[in-house]
């Protein structure tokens, strides 16, 4: 199981707590690390810290010397592709070729498109054309381009990334001409923190058959899924700390999770997000959960999300430390220890607590 | 006297190798690194994303300030500058000189990013007002020839408040006009003879002044092409052929601007260069000329180009070493002016 850390804001912490965290996530073992873009949020205090999410990475290329660096993700209608080639382009060579580069098509809300004076109805034909063109830009050759929204002179677009062709690119939505746009290029889907479990598996199923219809062998394109994860000491104990967090997804009027689950929104309540949506408990639950995903969604790649909102920094910051220390092994273990026993396991445990 | 070095690329040296040379400046006692926007065939060392180098360069040092010169602001939409600035200002805690210019020197930028190059001195002066609107306390909006923006309240806000010093590349007289109307500091060129920075220091202050500025308030930066070796004869040797291969081949820019100033390609020898602009020597000829450009224009802010493309990543280094052991002592310790 691959596991990474996906960056957000807690309730009382600011970005120095969330940079401290990213350093954590390099030296004790993460994957890799995720940003995310996101604008005009009144939230956390004005503690926004990922309208600008290119020039975080370059700073944690600058500070990290092993996890991966991705982007969860540019939201490519805003801006011109070619400015995204190059700021890729830039932080990949500036962290040695650790960058991943996520795209979206939209993001939270049509201010965005407003903002930057765009339109939502021009946003998929950018999206498609975005992506072509920084997948040229990257060739480091001369090249020109003409399309409905772009047209590129003949230029090379320098400088070229360190890693060849370019930054890995992870597709993010879920939007059927999205899915058909990604499987026709064989692209890794990230998915949401927000889709719960049964939803998850639904589309990891449908995009695994749109690969292979496409051509693409679907065992070798990953599709990492976001999870709100929460360690506590037990299971008991972190249900309860979650608790606060949990009721205020639920009371959100115009909550994702109910984007998701459509008409069956409904079914909406605090056991449905811990058995749905949020992996919360003790070590050894939240790794079984974990491990659990590649059979009950077929997922073996996981971005896990410490940071609510909602809740204040250090227990965030516990509960992420916790996990290093408790879950990180065990998901090791089975990682590399084909069919490693549970004996295996509690031996982990018992070094990895008393560490 | 603050000295900044501005950050082009060496030959043979990589990202990396930068990031280690601003940590080698700062601990040498700049007090600025300042990085350009180039873009396309100029971009290999030359930053087409300055922000985002920024931001690396801030995560590796820990006192000298950031500094862009300049940022261009028409070339994509000012709330993304806006946001990567005040990043950038938030993730080094307040070190970011925000440095901005109207346009590319090349027409090519212009026309990839679909943003012809006649609109440019519309669209900069735009874009500087959201800019620092959207740094400001409050939600704004903005309707303009070329930016409409609906009430937004742009985060991060930087932390230096109002905002960071602002900067504007000052080349053309429109622009430094510009500047002195608005009380901005400039950055004044690389290629003027120190006769002719003296008269634009005068028309840049004379011009605050006659906006009711305080000109003591404001700095002007000058930029000097700076080599330094042993000796005069060897440091000639050093850049002779580097510094011609630059401007013949790497920086058409460079050579367009001097062909226009000297009137033929005939006129561009290195002789000439040495003479009106480019400081090439040991220790004590540049500190006697640079003593010189610094009392003609009575500034206390030199930006040094101590990296050339073309010249080898060791003997930019050795310039720089030379420079802040031997050259910085010798400059004024105290200026009359900022």
């Amino acid at each position: 199981m691959r596991v990474g850390f996906y960056v957000t804001g807690s309730a009382t912490g600011g970005h120095r707590e969330m940079l401290d965290q990213v350093e954590l996530a390099d030296r004790r073992g993460f994957d890799s690390v995720w940003l995310r873009e996101r604008h005009f949020h009144r939230d956390h205090g004005g503690r926004n810290f990922f309208s600008a999410p290119m020039t975080v990475a370059a700073w944690i290329a600058a500070r990290t010397s092993r996890v991966r660096i991705g982007l969860g993700a540019r939201i490519l209608p805003l801006d011109h592709p070619l400015h995204v080639a190059e700021d890729a382009a830039t932080v990949d060579l500036l962290s040695g070729g650790r960058l991943d580069l996520g795209i979206a098509r939209i993001g939270e809300n049509e201010l965005y498109e407003g903002a930057f004076g765009r339109r939502r109805e021009e946003a998929r034909g950018r999206f498609t054309e975005a992506l072509e063109l920084i997948e040229l830009a990257w060739k480091g050759e001369p090249f020109s381009f003409t399309g409905e929204h772009f047209t590129v002179p003949r230029l090379a677009a320098l400088p070229r990334p360190a890693q060849r062709p370019g930054p890995p690119i992870h597709l993010v939505g879920i939007s059927e001409q999205t899915l058909d746009l990604g499987a026709s290029r064989g692209l890794p889907l990230l998915l949401a923190g927000a889709q719960p479990e049964s939803e998850v598996r639904l589309t990891v199923a449908g995009y695994r058959e749109r690969l292979a219809a496409a051509g693409h062998d679907p065992e070798g394109i990953a599709t990492p899924l976001n999870r709100f994860v929460y360690v506590a000491e037990t299971t008991e104990r972190a249900h309860e700390e979650i608790r606060a967090a949990a009721t205020d997804f639920l009371d959100r009027p115009a909550s994702v999770i109910r984007d998701y689950l459509g008409a069956r929104a409904s079914e909406l309540s605090e056991e449905f997000l811990l058995s749905e949506v949020f992996i919360c408990g003790g070590a050894e639950y939240c790794a079984e959960r974990i491990e659990g995903l590649r059979e009950r969604v077929g997922v073996d790649h996981v971005l896990a999300t410490f940071n609510y909102f909602t809740l204040p920094h250090e227990r965030c910051r516990e509960s992420m430390e916790r996990f290093a220390a408790e879950v990180l092994p065990r998901l090791r273990a089975t990682a590399h220890g084909e069919g490693a026993a549970r004996g295996t396991l509690t031996a982990g445990e018992t070094v990895a607590t008393g560490s | 006297m603050r000295i900044g070095t501005f950050v082009m690329g060496t030959r043979g040296g990589d990202y990396e190798a930068m990031l280690e040379q601003t940590v080698r400046c700062e601990e040498l006692g700049f007090d600025t690194v300042v990085l350009a926007e180039r873009h396309f065939r100029h971009a290999p060392l030359l930053y087409p994303s300055p922000l985002v180098v920024g931001a690396a360069i801030a995560a590796r040092t820990e006192h000298v300030r950031i500094g862009t010169a300049g940022r261009i602001l028409s070339l994509d939409h000012p709330i993304h500058i806006a946001e990567s600035a005040a990043t950038l200002d938030v993730l080094s805690d307040g070190r970011l000189d925000f440095g901005v210019t109207r346009a590319s020197l090349d027409e090519e930028a212009h026309v990839a990013f679909s943003s012809p190059k006649e609109d440019s001195n519309g669209r900069f002066t735009e874009a500087l007002e959201i800019i620092s609107r959207a740094w400001g306390d409050r939600p704004f909006s903005f309707e303009g020839e070329h930016f409409t923006v609906p009430e937004v309240s742009v985060f991060p806000k930087p932390v230096q408040r109002p905002h960071p010093p602002l900067y504007v590349v000052a080349v053309s007289p429109e622009r430094l006009a510009f500047a002195s109307q608005n009380g901005i500091n400039a950055y004044i060129g690389a290629i003027r003879t120190p006769a002719e920075l003296a008269e634009t220091a005068d028309t840049y202050r004379q011009g605050l002044a006659d906006a009711g500025h305080d000109p003591a308030a404001h700095t002007l930066s000058v930029n000097r092409f700076i080599y330094v070796a042993d000796s005069d004869a060897r440091a000639r040797a050093d850049l002779e052929a580097p510094f011609m291969e630059l401007m013949h081949e790497r920086a058409p820019d460079l050579k367009g601007a001097l062909v226009a100033k000297y009137g033929s390609v005939d006129e561009l020898t290195f002789d000439r260069m040495l003479s009106d602009f480019c400081i090439c020597g040991g220790p004590e000829t540049v500190a006697s000329r640079l003593t010189e450009v610094l009392e003609a224009t009575d500034t206390g802010y030199l930006l040094a180009t101590l990296n050339f493309v073309t010249l080898g990543h060791e003997l930019c280094t050795t310039s720089t070493e030379l420079f802040a052991s031997e050259v910085m002592p010798a400059l004024a310790p105290s200026p009359a002016r900022v």
